[in-house]
């Protein structure tokens, strides 16, 4: 790839060695003509936490979406264990590979909290097992595991329609811990619960991580979140990578230029016109 | 062409001229300041005359009608009298309880039969009409084109000349009563089946398809369940559509409460007739208190 100058990578097998085992090189994403992210790299190691940063329509869920195959990129690769996860045709292979937790509304509220963490499965399970596990009161092991995992044992058989916000994100990295890819991607895990909750559930997919030496990508919108759970922060502003450090390294001064408000007015006008559609993706 | 055009416009703009300036008080619309007018001062707005013209009109046409034999049979008020009484006293009798439990048993059996026929042929069609299960654009839409006219041919014609269809074709058999309520019904309960997939929300299902679901693992895991409780809901009531409808197939002599009711009310006798509807009435009842549980049970 000879797309932009690599920041770290410049052997060809790079891809599979451990330091740079997920390479995003020269990432650029236009929605229409506005442009989304402009020429964004970095690599990361297997087993370490990112956390993205920045303002609303910074361009941190284009990223994520990126990494994790759903959008191709305008321009540049994403390399996730040498293989590029957009190009993957094959289910099985795609979903081991990288897993999403989007922000919400993800769980089908009508199914059990055992049903939607199963749905994990779906790439791996033929279509006979997977309606099998619906209709015929089979073990559900793994899913009651991963239930068990995130606290919530023994409440397999109840529908994710009474669960609270917070129940219901469990039940979401339940499924992902179910499906358990090599690199987990989440948007915002957290953002609609209450600091308390939102410190125990990054804390939880932190030691997920950890324990099972996956790599993770995570939006957060809380800062404090992101420096104090995650081993590497990076900072998005205006579709590029301001900063890109390790948590202890993130000052205030660097929190403070990412997130000051633009200093002309028309510029603001722009971004503000810039914010609604990618939100609303 | 020109000198025609210009005659057009005219045309048009006289009219649109006349639309606007004319006074039209009598019916609302374009005259609404009028009739506002007409409020504030206590006088009877455009509605209020519109219904006085109705009136009259409705009150000189009956007069102007000649029925032979009168209008109103003379002999009607007497029979709502005996047809109201016998409401308090249907004929409990066990010779005629026997029989009518019998008919019930043999509409109730035409409605779930019937029933039974519309979900098996209703539901592939309207998976198919939704066209969530394929992917390619051409034969999407051929497939989804070709199930939808399907249904809406069955479901454009009603089962009553759908029974006269089908016992034309097969003579007054059990088969033509079970094909003429399920036949309708199939194209019913397949749209409404084919619009509720189509609107499962969107989130969940592209949740499931990052998790790797197939397009059919997607309709089982996403779909159904978000569309499962109304789509149910929808068949219980069709069915007691289905119970009334059966009962008025059996009018054309095809068994059941409906020709139990329609012998008593030639035979005046009221008593019997009140007890075969309340029969029907038990059913429909019965029918929903079950529906009352399902649902309950979908929505735990």
């Amino acid at each position: 790839m000879s797309t932009t100058e690599p920041t770290t990578a410049t052997s060809p097998d790079a891809a599979n060695h451990e330091a740079d085992i997920c390479k995003i090189d020269g990432v650029t994403f236009n929605y229409g003509n506005r442009v989304a992210l402009n020429d964004v790299s970095f690599s990361a190691s297997r087993g370490q936490t990112i956390a993205l940063i920045g303002q609303s329509g910074a361009g941190k869920t284009t990223l994520l979406r990126i990494i994790a195959g759903m959008l191709t990129p305008t321009s540049g690769t994403v390399s996730l264990y040498g293989e590029q996860p957009s190009e993957i045709r094959d289910a099985s292979r795609r979903t081991r590979l990288v897993g999403m937790m989007q922000q919400r509304l993800d769980l089908v509220p009508q199914l059990s909290a055992r049903h939607n963490a199963e749905a994990g499965m779906l790439g791996r399970w033929s279509l006979w097992r997977s309606l099998a596990g619906l209709a015929l009161p089979l073990k559900h092991g793994p899913a009651e595991d991963a239930l068990a995992r995130v606290g919530l044992a023994g409440r397999g058989t109840e529908r994710v329609s009474k669960l609270s916000g917070g129940e219901q994100q469990r039940v979401a990295m339940a499924r992902l811990l179910v499906q358990d890819p090599e690199v987990i991607v989440a948007d915002e895990p957290v953002a609609s619960l209450d600091p308390d909750l939102a410190n125990e559930l990054i804390v939880l997919l932190k030691s997920i991580a950890k324990e099972r030496g996956r790599t993770v990508f995570a939006s957060v919108h809380d800062p404090r979140l992101a420096i104090a759970h995650f081993d590497r922060v990076i900072g998005l502003r205006e579709s590029d990578v301001q900063f890109d450090l390790a948590a202890d390294e993130v000052t205030s001064e660097h929190l403070q230029s990412l997130y000051e408000r633009f200093n002309g007015a028309e510029r603001d006008g722009a971004a503000t016109e810039m914010e609604r559609p990618l939100w609303g993706i | 062409m020109a000198p025609n055009e210009t005659g057009l416009q005219l045309r048009w703009s006289v009219l649109y001229g006349a639309s606007r300036g004319l006074p039209v008080s009598a019916f609302g619309g374009v005259g609404e300041p009028n009739a506002t007018r007409f409020k504030a001062i206590g006088l009877p707005g455009a509605r209020a005359q519109l219904t006085l013209v109705l009136v009259i009109a409705f009150i000189w046409s009956v007069v102007a009608l000649d029925v032979p034999g009168g209008l109103v049979h003379s002999g009607g008020i007497d029979a709502l009298g005996e047809i109201t009484s016998a409401f308090f006293t249907p004929d409990l009798s066990t010779d005629l309880l026997g029989t009518v439990i019998g008919d019930a048993w043999t509409t109730l059996a035409f409605a779930v039969a019937g029933m039974t026929l519309a979900i098996a042929v209703g539901v592939p069609l309207g998976v198919l009409a939704s066209g969530v299960l394929q992917t390619g654009g051409l034969q999407r839409l051929g497939v989804m084109a070709g199930a939808r006219s399907l249904l809406a041919l069955f479901r454009s014609i009603h089962e009553i000349v759908w029974a006269v269809l089908f016992v034309a074709a097969f003579g007054l058999s059990p088969a033509a009563g079970v094909l003429a309520i399920g036949v309708p019904y199939a194209g019913i309960l397949g749209r409404i089946l084919a619009e509720r997939l189509q609107d499962a929300p969107q989130e969940p299902l592209d949740a499931l398809r990052t998790s790797g679901a197939s397009e059919t693992e997607v309709l089982f895991y996403g779909r159904v369940p978000s569309a499962a409780a109304d789509v149910v809901s929808y068949a219980f009531y069709r069915l007691e559509c289905a119970v009334r409808a059966a009962a008025v197939l059996s009018f054309v002599g095809l068994g059941g409460l409906g020709l139990r009711i329609t012998t008593a009310l030639d035979d005046l006798a009221f008593e019997r007739m009140w007890t075969a509807v309340f029969a029907l009435v038990l059913i429909v009842v019965g029918i929903d208190l079950w529906s009352a549980l399902v649902r309950r049970r979908l929505l735990r």
